[in-house]
């Protein structure tokens, strides 16, 4: 019994390690291809980069409030500039924990294992709250 | 023995390139570094880039996440404002943890049914946490993070067993849940079988780690590690892994606050996140070859100084 649970934990590792291993490698050169569009100009850009290194010792409310930065989910309808990109490519990588726990309830809920395929999918909900921007959104 | 000297050769180098930054005094520098208009803005972010990677080979090896360091060093010797340190912090954190973890688990060195109770708890709090340091004022964050981190330190500098705990009598908690575990310990040459107890307080302590990290701009690995290990007796290199995994869910959580409050700046966080990851790679290849007491040494060390250097931050000393 100790054995097979020790057995089916391990498969369950396994599962979650090869996600991840290749979510953050897409993740990795996402963010390499977005960065290199946007240090080399290739890519048009919502604010230059000389403007951020001119202001990069602000706080983060005065240069939302210069419109340097952008706050809430307002940049998602600016993906075709190079800076927005970058900032959509990191927000990608972060969400690699969500696509191993989603590997890693339907492995738990296969083999039967129901209470941690309801942490698992509890989890996820926590992200996707997080990431919905409930709690950040302005009055 | 060759490749023993070669791994103490490389440690002993990332330790001097990380502590000796940290031991000079901050006026050496604030002054030199203010005037920054005559320095190129990519100076800047290439120096970012090899320290994060230097950074990543330590962070895996001491299992702390790299948030602790970098955050202090970054905000003390680059000229970006502590908002998008804290972010970047987390970032660094969180995906030296995602590009360790893959090798992680499959040497069963992280521990998916440790980690996932915990990282549940500590990410809803994370979240609070995170919005909790954006409204706070950053020198009572700074000096609160220096006594959390100097705590800490004393904590594993005062304990006798950490590396591999005594056989422990699982706790009721443990067993419903069925944590428990065992590991190839390479440089022991045998499998370690483990198991936890105190899981209940244990678990609320991960709850309030993870709204300090997530207050703190931190994967808090600084302590995951010890509550882990010297709480819930999970063998070092178990906690060490795990806390990875934790920090990586708890890190997720966190960082969306302070990306959706424009905090995340990409020009000062992707160097970042690509030293980092390459230097945890290398950290991870590098992990099995330390005997778990080297790294106990190496993170006592490292949270001592990196606590001192904030506590004196947070005073403006």
């Amino acid at each position: 019994m100790e054995k097979s649970r020790e057995s089916f934990s391990a498969e369950v590792e396994r599962t979650y390690a090869a996600v991840l291993e290749r979510a953050s490698i897409v993740g990795i050169a996402a963010i390499a291809a977005a960065y290199l569009l946007y240090v080399l100009h290739v890519l048009p850009l919502s604010v230059q980069v000389h403007d951020i290194a001119a202001n990069w010792h602000l706080g983060a409310d005065e240069l939302v409030a210069k419109g340097l930065s952008p706050s809430g989910w307002g940049w998602i309808a600016d993906l075709g500039q190079a800076d927005v990109l970058s900032l959509a490519a990191i927000g990608f990588l972060t969400m690699t924990p969500l696509v191993c726990l989603a590997a890693a309830s339907a492995s738990f809920l296969k083999r039967k294992d129901y209470a941690f395929t309801v942490i698992g999918l509890l989890q996820i909900l926590v992200l996707l709250v997080a990431i919905s921007g409930v709690f950040t959104s302005r009055p | 023995m060759r490749q023993k000297i070669g791994s103490g050769l490389t440690l002993g180098g990332v330790l001097v390139f990380l502590l000796v930054p940290l031991l000079v005094p901050n006026g050496a520098f604030a002054a030199s570094l203010m005037p920054v208009a005559g320095v190129a803005w990519w100076v800047w972010v290439l120096a970012l880039f090899v320290f994060s990677f230097f950074l990543g080979i330590i962070a895996v090896i001491a299992g702390v996440g790299g948030g602790v360091l970098f955050v202090p060093i970054v905000s003390s010797f680059f000229p970006f404002h502590i908002d998008y340190v804290r972010a970047a912090g987390l970032l660094v954190a969180l995906s030296g943890a995602l590009s360790a973890g893959a090798p992680l688990l499959k040497k069963g060195l992280a521990n998916l049914r440790l980690g996932l109770p915990m990282a549940l708890l500590g990410s809803v709090s994370s979240i609070f946490g995170a919005l909790v340091g954006l409204a706070l004022p950053s020198s009572f964050v700074q000096l609160t993070l220096g006594i959390v981190i100097i705590g800490i330190a004393v904590l594993m500098f005062m304990s006798k067993r950490s590396t591999v705990p005594e056989t422990i009598e699982p706790d009721c908690f443990s067993q419903m849940l069925g944590i428990s575990g065992i590991y190839h310990d390479a440089t022991m040459q045998r499998d370690v079988p483990w198991n936890i107890h105190r899981t209940a307080l244990g678990s609320v302590l991960f709850v309030f780690i993870g709204f300090l990290g997530g207050m703190f701009g931190l994967g808090a690995g600084f302590a995951n590690v010890p509550v882990f290990n010297l709480l819930m007796g999970v063998p070092l290199k178990v906690a060490v892994g795990t806390s990875g995994l934790v920090l990586s869910i708890n890190g997720t959580a966190a960082v969306w606050v302070y990306l959706l409050k424009g905090a995340v700046l990409p020009l000062i966080a992707i160097p970042a996140i690509a030293g980092m990851m390459a230097g945890s790679r290398i950290g991870a290849w590098l992990l099995p070859r330390f005997h778990p007491k080297s790294i106990r040494v190496v993170v006592i060390i490292i949270l001592a100084i990196a606590g001192v250097r904030s506590l004196l931050k947070g005073m403006g000393v």
